[in-house]
């Protein structure tokens, strides 16, 4: 036995006590290669798998597609890899990983639509092959169509619905928060209240992100009908469950859309403390939404003020040392990148749902 | 919608009620609604409390109420209030009709905030015990005594109490064992579920056989010493807490208790939480704040809603603000400490420093309150906010690998660094260099420049072969190379990447192996990055071999001794080589070895 033998167990104790994020992810990179090293088949699909994890929920979710690929590529050029695991994480495991690396394409419009369409393909056949799925695959396709046709996604999601649960399923409340959205979307109200019931009243269980997806439904279904006081109501729940995160910054710039109208002051505190996590995001749809509201922001504030006081990092383009920033500069600077990134979005899906997105991005007073 | 009755048309329609199958309720009940059958306890406690608290409304300056369980072990529960009791129409509405309580009677529009119950369901609860259940009750305001007995397949019986009514006013519940169920009648059990449901209750329980009240807790926790306060955690927890601070707000009142070891954040439940003084639930996720991980709270919350369950908050604006109320009291508690015992404050950070950092983050208060005392690691070591203030420069980086690697340097320059990677360090140097003006700067492009020396002139001359020739050796690895000096003298190169470059090696990693799914997805990620992020190689003009490397007249002796240097500054940075490194390197270390035994 050598001194520094490869020994799993002891780094997933470290593994353990190590905070989730950043820090998290440099240790389980270094762990990969370590147990690449060693051999260790467990090791090297388990830690792929937790890598994966914490990119998709703690991280940018695009990370997770090379860890996705490695894992991929492992267990397809030995598939006894996978009786490493144990013997429920085999198939579940498998399909969420690869499910993880599928998950951000939808997000990143330099991937070309028909590079996605093979991958769900891929996807569908590992479906079948592992008789598991079939749910996620459903809602994978509602979730990327919804940005090229309404329609279409909703047949999707309305096969997602009815297609019984399985392993792979998303937790209920998640799920729920998917119907509240897609109905929104298809504009029934009446039905979005429906599914949002339970999530209400409490009665199911929640992960920590179901509760976010569905008020941040609301939210931004309020602010695109120019509801304020609805807005407003559900911008202050979303605001006590977000945390100071990448993985929240979809729903900080719905904050931010929402406050830049009711509390401009709070607005800018929130603008300043996300803007360091959107710079280097590879997730474009996070950067987006960040930036409409940023850009909502500085299109109001540059109404009552010619400059603001703001404390952004160094590493911000337009920074300025003395923290004096002009708001009509800055709502242009945010509008343009906003709008670049939603027609590289449209350009790649073939549709104009960007487009039309931002155009409903300023409040429209009832 | 021609089906529907237009007022004033003949109504021909059949009017049919619902069937509700009460075995299939239970059923949800056991199996969805509640999470365990001993909520039965907790159904009881609710009712007997919320009879007490009608009989003290309905005769002014009664207050004798109390609560007498009776167990027969194995066999049967007699579970006594003194309460309100019902009469026979109140039977029939009450006990008869699911949905129905005797307390969702608004009062101006509202719930009743004396009362706890309020979904008319709890009753039903009992029978995931019992076959059926027995009330004997008697009215407090008058009024003859009645059996009502109900069983699981909807039906009951109702009859006069036979002979003198002997067990008094009020009611009393009568539960029988049914097969597996008999460990909830044993009296350790019983004394258990009503110390863990209802220990907040303002009424007193009795249970037979076990001496005193089971609920003597004091109902208000802010004037109650520290160590009584500590006291009263460990039974309560049964572990030993390191502090204890009060909260006494309008919607809250009790202990947040600070545990003695480091928790995990993921760690949400091991509360008490209370709603109107009766156990709602242990989780803390919906009202304490994220950063609450390591304190296990006792509290009692008032004008708040719970849902059907109740085993959760609803969410409303009360629950927002007590929300506010329970940040607000552990802050004051906090500051107290700080002035007053600080090394009991110093003593919380050295535990739970993670929690009291993504605190901070978020708090200014709590961030001017605990920045003095919070650890960061730099290249000197760990040093504190408050010493962090005292020093006139420094920079700090957000990835501990390049803090590791870069450690040395600064500390041979005598410069410090100061290691952000770790969770809330970036947001926390960034507030504490903007709150206090500290000459700090992230270590970016420009303050590598200051840690890496440019060169002299007529340094940059001597190089200048090697540079362009390191660069051709290396163009292809989306890398340049820069002649710098730095310190320590023995470091020859030290290789400098973002965190976008790091996520295309990973990416270029990946399209190494051959995966179906993923291949085509790759290399478009790769393809189509628009700036293309480039890494730095930075070799250092002090090192001798790097003098050496310069000295060289063969270009191609060069370029393969630049390869295998940028290999080694990637092995030394702990990155993992692709294929086409790997490659690289066997093949230049072979020419080397072929070019070193030519010139023997």
């Amino acid at each position: 036995m050598g001194e520094n033998q490869f020994d799993g167990s002891v780094l997933s104790m470290i593994i353990n006590m190590t905070p989730d994020g950043k820090s998290k992810m440099e240790a389980l990179r270094e762990y990969i290669k370590q147990a690449d090293e060693a051999g260790d088949n467990y090791y090297r699909l388990y830690w792929r798998y937790e890598y994966a994890y914490q990119a998709t929920f703690h991280d940018d979710p695009s990370k997770a597609i090379p860890v996705a690929a490695e894992y991929n590529a492992i267990v397809e050029d030995n598939p006894d890899t996978l009786n490493a695991l144990p013997e429920d994480a085999r198939a579940e495991g498998y399909l969420m990983i690869v499910q993880m690396g599928i998950d951000p394409v939808a997000y990143m419009p330099q991937i070309p639509m028909e590079q996605w369409e093979k991958m769900m393909e891929q996807f569908y056949i590992l479906v079948k092959r592992y008789n598991t799925g079939l749910r996620t695959y459903w809602w994978q396709m509602a979730r990327f169509w919804r940005f090229i046709d309404k329609e279409k996604a909703h047949q999707y999601f309305q096969k997602f619905w009815k297609t019984g649960r399985d392993g792979l399923s998303d937790c209920r409340a998640c799920e729920r928060s998917y119907a509240v959205l897609m109905s929104l979307m298809a504009g029934d109200r009446e039905a979005a209240d429906r599914y949002a019931k339970p999530l209400k009243a409490g009665r199911l269980p929640f992960c920590e992100d179901a509760p976010k997806l569905y008020i941040y439904a609301y939210l931004e279904n309020a602010l695109d009908s120019g509801n304020l006081d609805e807005a407003q109501h559900f911008a202050n729940q979303l605001n006590w469950k977000i945390k100071k995160t990448i993985q929240d910054l979809n729903y900080l710039g719905a904050v931010i859309r929402c406050f830049a109208y009711t509390n401009k002051e709070k607005a800018c505190e929130k603008l300043a403390s996300g803007i360091k996590n959107v710079q280097g995001l590879w997730d474009q749809k996070k950067v987006y939404d960040f930036y409409k509201g940023a850009w909502v922001l500085f299109h109001e504030l540059a109404k009552e003020k010619e400059t603001a006081s703001l404390s952004l990092p160094e590493t911000f383009q337009l920074y300025k040392k003395d923290g004096i920033y002009n708001c009509h500069s800055l709502a242009e600077w945010f509008y343009s990148q906003a709008q670049d990134i939603g027609k590289r979005f449209d350009k790649r899906n073939g549709s104009s749902y960007f487009e039309k997105n931002l155009e409903l991005a300023i409040l429209k007073k009832n | 919608m021609d089906h529907l009755i237009k007022k004033g048309e003949e109504d021909t329609t059949t009017h049919y009620n619902f069937q509700v199958n009460l075995e299939g309720m239970l059923d949800i009940l056991s199996n969805h609604l509640y999470k365990s059958p001993d909520v039965f306890i907790r159904e009881l406690l609710q009712n007997g409390t919320d009879a007490i608290t009608l009989r003290e409304k309905k005769q002014p300056g009664w207050d004798n109420g109390n609560i007498i369980i009776t167990v027969v072990p194995g066999q049967r529960i007699e579970f006594k209030d003194n309460g309100a009791g019902l009469n026979e129409k109140e039977i029939h509405r009450f006990l008869a009709v699911i949905g129905q309580s005797s307390k969702t009677q608004l009062e101006n529009g509202h719930m009743p905030e004396d009362y706890i119950g309020r979904f008319g369901i709890g009753l039903l609860s009992c029978f995931m015990v019992s076959d059926f259940i027995t009330v004997y009750t008697k009215p407090a305001d008058g009024g003859s005594a009645h059996v009502w007995t109900g069983f699981p397949d909807g039906t009951y019986t109702l009859e006069p109490y036979p002979g003198e009514d002997s067990a008094g006013t009020g009611t009393v519940v009568t539960l029988e064992a049914k097969p597996g169920a008999e460990h909830y009648f044993q009296p350790d059990k019983v004394a258990e579920l009503v110390s863990y449901y209802g220990l907040a209750l303002p009424v007193p329980v009795f249970i037979s056989g076990i001496p005193g009240c089971i609920n003597n807790i004091p109902q208000d926790f802010s004037g109650i010493s520290r160590s009584q306060l500590l006291s009263f955690g460990q039974w309560l927890f049964n572990e030993d807490f390191l502090d204890a601070i009060p909260i006494q707000t309008p919607h809250l009142s009790g202990v947040a208790y600070i545990v003695s070891y480091r928790t995990d954040s993921s760690l949400k439940s091991g509360h008490r939480i209370y709603l109107k003084h009766m156990l709602l639930t242990e989780e803390g996720h919906t009202l304490l704040p994220s950063w609450a991980f390591f304190m296990r709270c006792f509290l009692n919350t008032k004008n708040l809603r719970p849902v059907a369950s109740r085993e959760d908050f609803y969410e409303d604006r009360e629950l927002a603000a007590a929300r506010n109320e329970f940040e607000e009291a552990v802050r004051s508690g906090l500051e107290k400490m700080a002035e007053y015992e600080p090394e009991n404050l110093q003593q919380i950070i050295n535990i739970h420093v993670q929690a009291i950092k993504s605190m901070a983050v978020w708090d200014d208060k709590l961030f001017d309150l605990f920045i003095d005392y919070l650890p960061f690691e730099t290249s000197e070591g760990t040093l504190s906010g408050a010493a962090l203030k005292k020093y006139n420069e420094a920079a700090w980086v957000s990835s501990v690998s390049k803090f590791k690697q870069l450690k040395p340097v600064f500390m041979s320059q005598g410069r410090l660094l100061i290691c952000t990677g770790y969770t809330s360090d970036d947001e926390l140097i960034s507030k504490l260099v903007y709150k206090y003006l500290l000459p700090f700067s992230p270590l970016g492009k420009e303050s590598m420049e200051l840690v890496l020396e440019e060169l002299m002139p007529f340094e940059r001359k001597q190089m200048e072969f090697l540079e362009k020739t390191v660069n051709q050796a290396i163009s292809g690895f989306d890398c340049k190379a820069e002649i710098r000096h730095f310190l320590p003298t023995d470091l020859p190169v030290l290789y400098s990447i973002s965190d976008d470059v790091q996520f295309i090696r990973q990416l270029k990693s990946a399209a190494d192996v051959n995966s179906n799914i993923f291949s085509e997805a790759l290399s478009s990620l790769i393809t189509n990055v628009e700036k293309k992020p480039v890494a730095i190689l930075y070799l250092n003009f002090n090192n001798p071999l790097i003098q050496n490397l310069s000295v060289i007249n063969s270009k191609d002796l060069v370029l393969s001794i630049s390869k295998i240097l940028y290999i080694q500054a990637l092995l030394a940075g702990g990155y993992p080589l692709h294929g086409s490194e790997l490659k690289i390197m066997n093949k230049e270390l072979l020419s080397l070895v072929g070019y070193s035994l030519k010139t023997l």
